[in-house]
């Protein structure tokens, strides 16, 4: 059903692929490598959680995605492919004929990214009159009717009303409408749900996966929540200091996670049933590296358990049959049989 | 276990204008509150937004006076204690430390500045005091001459906490206190108020939209809807038997980092009600899943209920049919 909706949708081709990510940002205090050599792919219909701490390069990679990002900064890819179009040498015409039709982005603060001076009816036709050269009838209908999809009444006289008019979990609806307007590929969200109360983060997530299935998207979703993270994602990459540290299914990095860092995450998060209420929480000791000037070897060594002098040299590539990844010295039994 | 802190009939509204050429009308962020908060107890308070629990913070910290009722400590109503007397022992933490702490002074200073305030001991002491508290939270010495701006966050929320506790307080007030924190921060900070509390005999009052850390840190918990407490007991009842049907949402809600259990659904069709345009009967009955004919006429009240209180007109039913979904 999906293959009929997208011609990108056949299962061989990824919707989104990006090898060698590399992201410098230029500041008076030198250069901050903010995401350093990020390689992967989302498949059509399929979920990618990037997960990571603050700093740790995961807005900065959606960002590059997408090219919007900040003047000081510099984007390397060898390959940046959004449904078989390299991105990473194209012209910014091309980029930009791209963005809001094949590839399109929500935020975590929907008030933030909408213009207040304009009505919710004036953004959303916007981006398919732009790309898709439609009158203002064509566009106004596909707007109320994905405002209707994304489970807003009335969404007629919604059109003429202004962001401010609406709550949280009604703006960020209307976020995932205009980002749907001309039937992306791909979609990037970055922290959607961080800013809604839980009750209405559910209802967002379940709303997004519907409309994945239906449609046959592929989301790239940016978060710091695990919870979030184990209920929604094919695929989770683990970020640590611009890197990724581990990747594998939602049931391989929180079922058997390989990286000291993602187990230290972990074991951080009060889990009712596995952590004791009033008790201690794992903790990771330490903070985060500066990202500036020359590195070296493993960025975690510093705050490990189970750093060595080997740790001093860039840490290999492992990895299982099952498609499970990580980047550590240390064996994969060493690091399984030290837990518990 | 004794009453530490009385909350009677708390009422608190704000005047909200209407528009241009219309009347102002009131809201009632706190609506008819009424708690005991016991000695050494962690008092969880949950709710979504707008639910008025951190207009009850401010409130029992004295910042803001109540449209009515009022708030006792230790049998004395608050308003008729002196501000600084109320301030030695009732202390806040709340969840920005970028925005709490004045960017331009030193830990040091920031630590020992209530002390002076109170005139408590000379210069020295209060310098010791101060370098103590900071050194218990994880502070060494080295970090007393910074500037909260070369900080990271947790370690301006230990400043924030040790700000706190210099004078000894009873009571801690934390508003959010993790919220802007990353996870692996946030379990230093939880640790250390759970450390915290033990030491030096403190009742928190924890506030958090976060379930899984108020079931973590929380001894009892308050469910707060539309300015009312809908549901009172303690932790470890509320969470493994939710009576009210908001509770038992809002616990749905919640995503534990379990892969392969999907999203769930809470059942909360609507969207949090408009607290200027409050729902009649029962504030929740337009989003429960439960709903009897006569709860959008019948304003429930609080009402003990297995050790706890809840309110809910379902309550006084077998408990299998009000959990029954």
């Amino acid at each position: 059903m999906a293959a009929v909706l997208s011609p990108s949708s056949c299962a061989s081709t990824p919707a989104l692929e990006v090898r060698h990510l590399s992201v410098d940002i230029g500041t008076g205090h030198g250069t901050v490598h903010a995401v350093r050599d990020v390689s992967f792919s989302v498949d059509p219909g399929q979920t990618l959680c990037i997960v990571g701490e603050s700093g740790c390069g995961k807005s900065m990679t959606s960002l590059a995605v997408m090219d919007l990002l900040p003047g000081s900064a510099r984007r390397r890819a060898e390959t940046l492919r959004v449904g078989g179009q390299d991105l990473a040498t194209a012209s910014r015409r091309t980029i930009n004929a791209l963005r809001g039709e094949r590839m399109a982005m929500i935020f975590q603060e929907p008030m933030t990214a909408l213009n207040p001076a304009l009505t919710i009816g004036d953004q959303m036709t916007e981006v398919h009159r732009h790309h898709r050269r439609s009158s203002a009838a064509e566009a106004r209908e596909r707007a109320v009717h994905l405002l209707g999809r994304v489970g807003i009444a009335s969404a007629a006289e919604r059109l003429g009303q202004y962001p401010h008019q609406l709550s949280g979990g009604l703006r960020q609806r209307v976020m995932i409408a205009m980002a749907l307007m001309c039937d992306p590929d791909v979609l990037i969200a970055d922290e959607p749900t961080t800013a809604l109360d839980v009750t209405i983060q559910a209802q967002i997530l379940r709303l997004l996966l519907d409309l994945q299935r239906e449609l046959g998207i592929a989301i790239v979703l940016v978060t710091h929540d695990l919870g979030v993270v184990a209920r929604v994602a094919h695929k989770v990459a683990v970020m640590y200091a611009g890197r990724i540290v581990e990747e594998g299914s939602a049931a391989q990095v929180f079922g058997q996670p390989r990286h000291p860092y993602t187990r230290g995450l972990l074991r951080c998060i009060p889990v009712p049933g596995r952590t004791a209420p009033g008790g201690h929480l794992g903790i990771i000791r330490g903070t985060v590296p500066a990202l500036t000037g020359e590195l070296h070897g493993c960025s975690f060594r510093e705050r490990c358990e189970f750093a060595q002098p080997l740790c001093e040299t860039a840490p290999p590539h492992r990895s299982d049959a099952a498609g499970h990844a990580w980047h550590c010295h240390l064996e994969k039994d060493a690091a399984m049989g030290a837990e518990r | 276990m004794t009453t530490l802190m009385s909350l009677q009939d708390l009422h608190r509204a704000f005047p909200v204008s209407g528009g241009m050429f219309r009347p102002k009308r009131m809201l009632h962020a706190v609506n008819g509150v009424s708690l005991d908060i016991q000695r050494g107890e962690v008092l969880g308070i949950v709710g979504e937004s707008g639910c008025g629990k951190s207009t009850l913070a401010r409130m029992l910290l004295g910042l803001m006076p109540a449209t009515a009722g009022q708030v006792r400590f230790d049998g004395e109503d608050i308003t008729k204690i002196d501000r600084k007397q109320l301030a030695r022992r009732v202390q806040p933490v709340f969840q920005d430390p970028y925005s709490s702490l004045n960017p331009r002074q030193t830990l040091l200073d920031l630590v020992s500045f209530p002390l002076k305030v109170h005139g408590i001991g000379n210069a020295a002491q209060q310098r010791q005091r101060a370098l103590e508290m900071l050194d218990r939270v994880g502070l060494p010495a080295r970090f007393a001459d910074r500037q909260p701006g070369e900080l990271s966050g947790g370690q301006r929320q230990r400043v924030a906490i040790a700000r706190a506790l210099v004078m000894r307080p009873e009571v801690l007030v934390c508003d959010e206190p993790t919220s802007a924190l990353d996870v692996s921060v946030q379990s230093h900070i939880l640790n250390l108020l759970v450390d915290l509390r033990r030491e030096f005999g403190l009742t928190y009052i924890f506030i958090s939209h976060n379930l899984a850390v108020v079931e973590h840190i929380a001894t009892r918990v308050a469910v707060m809807y539309l300015g009312r407490v809908v549901e009172l007991a303690d932790a470890a009842t509320l969470f493994r038997a939710p009576a009210h049907p908001y509770t038992q949402a809002l616990l749905m809600s919640v995503l534990t980092p379990e892969p392969g259990l999907g999203i769930p659904d809470p059942g909360l069709g609507l969207a949090y009600p408009d607290p200027l345009n409050p729902p009649s009967g029962c504030p929740f009955h337009p989003r429960c899943a439960h709903r009897l004919a006569q709860c959008d006429r019948v304003v429930p009240q609080l009402q003990s209920h297995q050790g706890g209180a809840v309110s809910c007109l379902l309550a006084d039913a077998p408990p299998a049919a009000a959990l029954s979904s």
